[in-house]
């Protein structure tokens, strides 16, 4: 680090004056630039977008520094951004390239052989019956997209939509499929029990 | 159209199950997260603001994954910052 505020609170205050004090927004880049070259690192990735990443990081810290509550060290709160900005990055470069109006669960046919089936087979099943019959298309299509390994950020964008109305749409279209569930006889912790791989019927 | 495996049924039906009735958004995840690894650290009871963390990291795959790079990188560098 460049230069050494002194106190957390310093560091704060310092961020926080108009324009920012350089010093303590080069500190906020180190940290930012450490936690995004670790991360890229543990996730196999080269640095080549390091510098971009790591300017991407400090502008939202100092654009949302208004949100720090002080209940954690501050290089903890920046470090969290660098992360967050450093994976997003990697999703968007490794978003599987995946047409969404080919997505969307169908019914699934009947099970071949229908005597063989054990409880965890109907508990699918189930789920299959309450994807159709609870879920709109657009709830389907963003539950398949999502178990494919397309990122929140990246779905977002080609359903034109932002990451927090979708995860909006995602956690209903979950809560629906717990409740379908719950209506065929599927209790949470017959869900739990069943997917533990212990035998039991609804 | 194309219908989910067996493996991808069974991911949806832990994420089913781990649903709550109300749950936080990433954002406001990634607001509390350094609090909430804080007081995990710390240990004790976790708030109910640290409890809505703890949920949304079961029902988010993103946002666990970001919480596992955090958890580590504080082990490596967290303890050494004075701040």
């Amino acid at each position: 680090m460049s230069a050494h505020p002194g106190t957390e609170l310093d560091w704060l205050e310092q961020l926080r004056q108009v324009p920012p004090c350089p010093a303590a927004v080069e500190m906020i880049r180190e940290v930012s630039r450490k936690a995004i070259s670790w991360t890229l690192r543990r996730k196999g990735a080269g640095d080549q977008d390091l510098e971009d990443l790591a300017q991407d990081a400090t502008l939202r810290v100092l654009d949302r520094l208004h949100t720090f509550r002080g209940d954690s060290k501050l290089s903890t709160w920046a470090r969290a951004v660098a992360i967050h900005v450093a994976l997003s990055h990697l999703r968007r470069r490794k978003a599987p390239a995946i047409s969404l109006d080919d997505l969307g669960p169908t019914l699934r046919g009947a099970a071949a052989d229908p005597a063989n089936q054990t409880a965890r087979d109907e508990l699918i099943d189930a789920l299959h019956d309450a994807i159709n019959s609870a879920l709109t298309e657009k709830q389907r299509t963003a539950i398949q997209a999502m178990l494919m390994g397309v990122p929140l950020v990246v779905l977002a964008e080609r359903m034109g939509s932002n990451p927090n109305a979708l995860y909006k749409l995602y956690h209903d279209a979950r809560k629906k499929l717990k409740s379908a569930l719950e209506s065929s006889g599927y209790s949470e912790s017959e869900v739990r029990t069943l997917l533990a791989g212990e035998s039991s019927s609804p | 159209m194309t219908e989910l495996s067996d493996a991808q049924a069974e991911a949806l039906l832990r994420l089913v199950a781990d649903t709550a009735e109300e749950e936080i958004l990433c954002e406001e995840f990634r607001e509390g997260v350094a609090a909430y690894h804080a007081a995990l650290t710390a240990g004790g009871p976790l708030s109910a603001a640290n409890q809505r963390i703890a949920q949304h990291r079961k029902a988010c795959p993103e946002c666990e994954e970001e919480y596992e790079v955090l958890s580590e990188l504080e082990g490596v560098e967290g303890e050494s910052a004075p701040f």
